[in-house]
């Protein structure tokens, strides 16, 4: 089982990488992000929207309705320069962290 | 299908969020319900299963508040407000809205609101305290009618000034002359009461008419002395409301009774209200008469004598300089009054600032008291400035935690000045609840210390009340206006230049200057902190030296009586005829196994004479001072107090007025007359004058060095001769050696005084040991309040340390955590922070000690038995401030070395 620390955190972290490539809206999100987790990360309406309404306060993603021919109006997320910026950071961190635990696990099986 | 719309709007319902935001909402979430409605449903679910999975996943602990959070905080920064707030109402609006936002962001970190202002609370509640008492001893104005035009015309001569060296008669012709300021004169005695079968002891001033119309006191009840009372030298009597209050109950019917002063009836007509407490600075005020009536109670005939002499006040016209009415003054003085005087060398006469009230000739406690004031002023300012830094040092460390907030805000269009505007709206509104909270610290400082003054400045303790005055209430808000400018600028402008900077980057990479300042600061704060410490150990061992003084004199077990026969029936004959019944009944009490008396005693006090001297075989210098003290005492007076001889013999009964004239000499006085000489046998004469015949005295003995006033002078020479040969003497002062507590022989010696006399006055009675407490009240009061606020210094500093490192150590986590991955151990990462810490401190303390030099050096006067900048001050005040340092320090290097390199990653 996640923690809802390590959920919350790494939660930022999928988010941000699934609105690299392209905009999604709400629904869409929770679904990729369950689908992608294999079912490990569930998001639903009342845990979802908190953590995307606080990620576009911090000003590392923007929601706009957008109105498509034959459709209802939908909320579409987009990723800002400093959700790249952020995301950029958190993949080196990571890098860096798995290289550290690396490193230790070869020391000690040496 | 179920209104998935209503279900989220009435969840929605008590955030109370404006209209279109609350839509948008609504809208967003319902669409994401109605989607996973018809997912779940054509997953093969039943309309009432799906239906009851969403409403469970709705109920999410957290929710909505979590999501109103965001939208709330949104909706509270109006965006781009550029020109929206340059009407007056719009930018009350703006006001308003930083206020309730600061107040809502202070809210939700309530440690750091506390901590702050509790800073500032004792910051500013220490500086409002002193200021109190500075504003009561230097500055508050007599509770007059129009202070500011009352003056007093002193006679002068070159450097030397006298409040009381006019006669009457040179003020009744200088109140005559044309185109003055209006005059009067006033003298007083003390006057033995009978006020309803009790006896009472009192000062009574003796006023010309006119003399409280002049300023302006008006009576509480019946009438003020007028010119015919004083023309007709009516013995009529004003007496304050507190006499009036402690002798006669209050009662309005005492208007009209009479009391008797010194044996003579005097008619009540009015009371005065006690905030009148006469003229003099930290003086009282019982009783006035006229002064033409001054006669009846024992006193000179004023009018008539040339050499009694009066203090003359004015009330200046509206509008004139007190230097031309000095002119103008002086100018009269010459015309009228040089006759009248005669002979010698022209004086001329000043007029003086007086709406702060006279001081005494005797003792100047304004003067003495400015400097011990001043010390303290500048030691509660330091105090303020590390508390001001403290909250300083939080703001920081707060503002970094908030970069990313104010970036955001930033970046949806707020200015700079904006956020900073907001920014120092929290800050005032800190100050405000730390001047509220010090306004109340300093009422309850204020108590405490009015009941801690020294014994001679105890009537100006209930007037130092922390009163809320327009001066103090103006000096509390401007310190704690100052006191935002001073903590909340420099962090305001530091965090919104950050968002500026570096809007939303990385937390650990940023920020390398923001270190500096709040190092900056706590360094700051542990300089001024050891200056006010070295302070506190300099009053402190001061006071010790002090009380381990050898005063050359006993210590314990002796009672000291001081008894006066001024105000009484022995006026005239002096205490000569009854004092020798007195010291018999005294040394009959049972615990008292000897008593001596003296006209003074040391540090209890008396007086003593001095006289131009010469001493055969000792040839002075041309201009060589000869002028020496001395002390009339009866025998037994060397062995009763301690002082001991150290060759030849006290006074015995056979040392008559009629007898050969001896005196006993102290070694002082040897050392300086007679070199190697024996002195047994010598002789001491004194040149005759007006008031004494010549006389010469065999030295048959002679005394050790005791300190008689001032315990850091020393030992001053001195003469003493027997009470029997010293002629007409107003007072003595008994000294009476106990077997047991002297407090305990106490009520007894009121009462074998009054049975020698009814009319003899016991004026002071205490254990010797009250009085050398009370002689050190002053030193004890500098060492108390310097400990004090040394010990406010620390605590603030250690709590500016703490906060720094912690915050240092939340910041470093990642660092710190990559660090320990990579094989550091969890004494590396203690010793880290300690060393940071310790740096700090270090630098702190390099400052501190040349301040801390030049402060001491200021306070140099004040000490005693201690050097300023001793070595051993700043030394211990450095270690002091090291081991809280290093207290500060432990938390925050315990969480470093327990850093778990898994999490601390991860945070990032």
């Amino acid at each position: 089982m996640l923690t809802s620390e390590l959920k919350k955190g790494s939660a930022e972290f999928l988010v941000l990488s699934l609105l690299e490539a392209e905009s999604r809206h709400g629904y869409e999100l929770s679904k990729l992000i369950e689908q992608r987790s294999r079912g490990v990360l569930t998001f639903h309406v009342a845990s979802l929207y908190p953590l995307l309404y606080r990620m576009e306060e911090r000003g590392w993603i923007v929601g706009r309705w957008v109105e498509r021919a034959g459709q209802r109006r939908r909320r579409y997320y987009s990723i800002t320069r400093e959700g790249l910026d952020t995301l950029e950071a958190q993949r080196k961190s990571w890098k860096e962290f798995v290289a550290a635990i690396g490193s230790v696990v070869k020391v000690r099986h040496a | 299908m179920r209104d998935w719309r209503a279900e989220i709007r009435a969840r929605l319902a008590a955030g109370r969020l404006d209209p279109s935001s609350e839509a948008e909402i609504v809208e967003e979430l319902a669409q994401h319900l109605e989607d996973r409605y018809s997912d779940l449903r054509s997953g093969g679910i039943s309309d009432a299963e799906a239906v009851a999975t969403l409403l469970r996943e709705l109920e999410t602990p957290g929710f909505p508040d979590n999501l109103l959070a965001r939208r709330r905080a949104r909706v509270a920064i109006p965006p781009a407000p550029i020109g929206a707030s340059n009407d007056t109402l719009g930018r009350l609006r703006t006001v308003w809205q930083d206020a309730r936002y600061g107040l809502r962001s202070l809210r939700r970190s309530p440690a750091f609101a506390t901590v702050a202002v509790l800073s500032l609370g004792l910051g500013i509640g220490a500086t409002t305290a002193i200021f109190g008492l500075l504003n009561t001893v230097l500055l508050e104005r007599l509770p007059v009618a129009h202070p500011e035009q009352l003056i007093a015309v002193q006679w002068s001569a070159g450097t030397r000034r006298n409040a009381d060296q006019l006669s009457y008669r040179e003020y009744d012709a200088l109140s005559r002359a044309p185109g003055l300021p209006r005059l009067a004169a006033s003298s007083g005695s003390s006057v033995t009461v009978i006020v309803r079968n009790a006896r009472d002891y009192a000062y009574a001033d003796h006023v010309p008419g006119g003399f409280f119309e002049l300023l302006g006191v008006r009576p509480l009840l019946g009438r003020v002395i007028d010119s015919h009372d004083d023309a007709s030298g009516a013995p009529v009597v004003v007496i304050s409301e507190s006499y009036w209050r402690n002798h006669l109950e209050g009662d309005p019917g005492a208007l009209g009774q009479t009391i008797s002063l010194n044996g003579h009836p005097f008619t009540i007509i009015g009371v005065l209200p006690s905030d009148y407490r006469g003229l003099l600075f930290g003086g009282t005020f019982s009783m006035a008469t006229p002064l033409g009536a001054a006669p009846l109670i024992g006193g000179p005939d004023i009018r008539g004598a040339r050499d009694v002499y009066v203090s003359i006040i004015g009330r200046l016209p509206a509008g004139t300089e007190l230097e031309a009415a000095g002119a103008a003054l002086d100018r009269a003085y010459r015309q009228c009054c040089l006759g009248i005087r005669g002979g010698s060398a022209p004086p001329s006469i000043v007029a003086v600032d007086a709406s702060r009230g006279l001081t005494s000739p005797k003792i100047d406690l304004r003067a003495q008291y400015r400097q011990i004031v001043e010390v303290l002023m500048a030691g509660v300012a330091i105090v303020l400035l590390i508390a001001c830094a403290n909250v300083g040092d939080l703001l920081l460390a707060r503002a970094a935690a908030r970069e990313r907030e104010l970036a955001v805000r930033m970046s949806i269009g707020a200015t700079r000045g904006r956020l900073i505007q907001q920014l120092l709206t929290e800050s005032l509104e800190l100050a405000i609840a730390g001047g509220a909270l010090g306004w109340l610290l300093a009422w309850l400082g204020t108590r405490a210390l009015s009941h801690n003054l020294p014994p001679i400045a105890a009537n100006l303790g209930e007037r130092v009340t922390l009163r809320p005055s327009p001066t103090l209430l103006a000096f509390t808000a401007a310190v704690t206006l100052g006191s935002t400018l001073l903590f909340g600028v420099l962090p305001a402008w530091r965090a919104t230049r950050a968002a500026v900077m570096t809007p939303l980057r990385d937390a650990a990479k940023r920020g390398g200057s923001a270190w500096s300042l709040d190092r900056g600061l706590v360094v700051v704060q542990v300089s001024l902190a050891l200056v006010l410490l070295c302070a506190a150990t300099l009053f402190v061992a001061t006071l010790r030296n002090l009380q381990e003084l050898d005063g050359g004199y006993r210590t314990t077990k002796v009672l000291l009586a001081y008894v006066d026969t001024r105000g009484s029936s022995f006026e005239r004959s002096g205490i000569t005829p009854v004092y020798q019944g007195v010291l018999a009944r005294l040394s009959a009490l049972p615990g008292v196994t000897q008593a001596a008396a003296s006209t003074t005693l040391p540090v209890f006090g008396g007086m003593r004479s001095m006289n131009q001297i010469s001493v055969a075989g000792y040839t002075p210098q041309p201009d060589e001072q000869m002028m020496t003290s001395n002390a009339a005492v009866t025998p037994g007076y060397f062995a009763t107090t301690g002082v001991g001889l150290r060759t030849g013999r006290e006074f015995d009964s056979h040392d008559l007025a009629a007898g050969e004239p001896v005196t006993i000499v102290n070694v002082a006085f040897v050392k300086r007359f007679f070199g190697g000489r024996d002195p047994l046998g010598g002789t001491v004469s004194i040149a005759g004058d007006l008031y004494q015949r010549a006389v010469t005295m065999r030295i048959v003995g002679v005394a050790n060095d005791a300190h008689y006033e001032d315990l850091r002078a020393p030992a001053a020479e001195l003469y003493y001769i027997p009470v029997a040969q010293a002629g007409n003497i107003p007072y003595l002062n008994f000294a009476l050696r106990t077997t047991g507590d002297p407090n305990a022989v106490a009520p007894m010696v009121t009462r074998e005084v009054s049975a020698v006399a009814p009319d003899l006055r016991v004026r002071r009675l205490a254990g010797v040991e009250q009085v050398l407490d009370d002689a050190l009240s002053r030193e004890r009061l500098s060492a108390g309040l310097a400990t004090l606020f040394g010990v406010f210094a620390l605590a603030l500093a250690a709590v500016g340390l703490y906060g720094v490192i912690a915050y240092n150590v939340a910041r470093r986590t990642a660092e710190i955590g990559v660090r320990m991955a990579l094989g550091a151990r969890p004494a590396d990462a203690l010793w880290l922070v300690v060393r940071q810490t310790l740096t700090m401190t270090g630098i702190g303390v390099a400052i501190g000690v040349p301040l801390a030099v030049v402060a001491s050096r200021a306070v140099g006067s004040q000490l005693y038995g201690i050097s300023a900048g001793n070595p051993w001050a700043m030394i211990g005040a450095a270690a002091l401030l090291a081991t809280a340092a290093a207290v500060a320090s432990i938390v925050p290097a315990r969480r470093a070395s327990r850093v778990d390199p898994v999490e601390a990653l991860r945070t990032e």
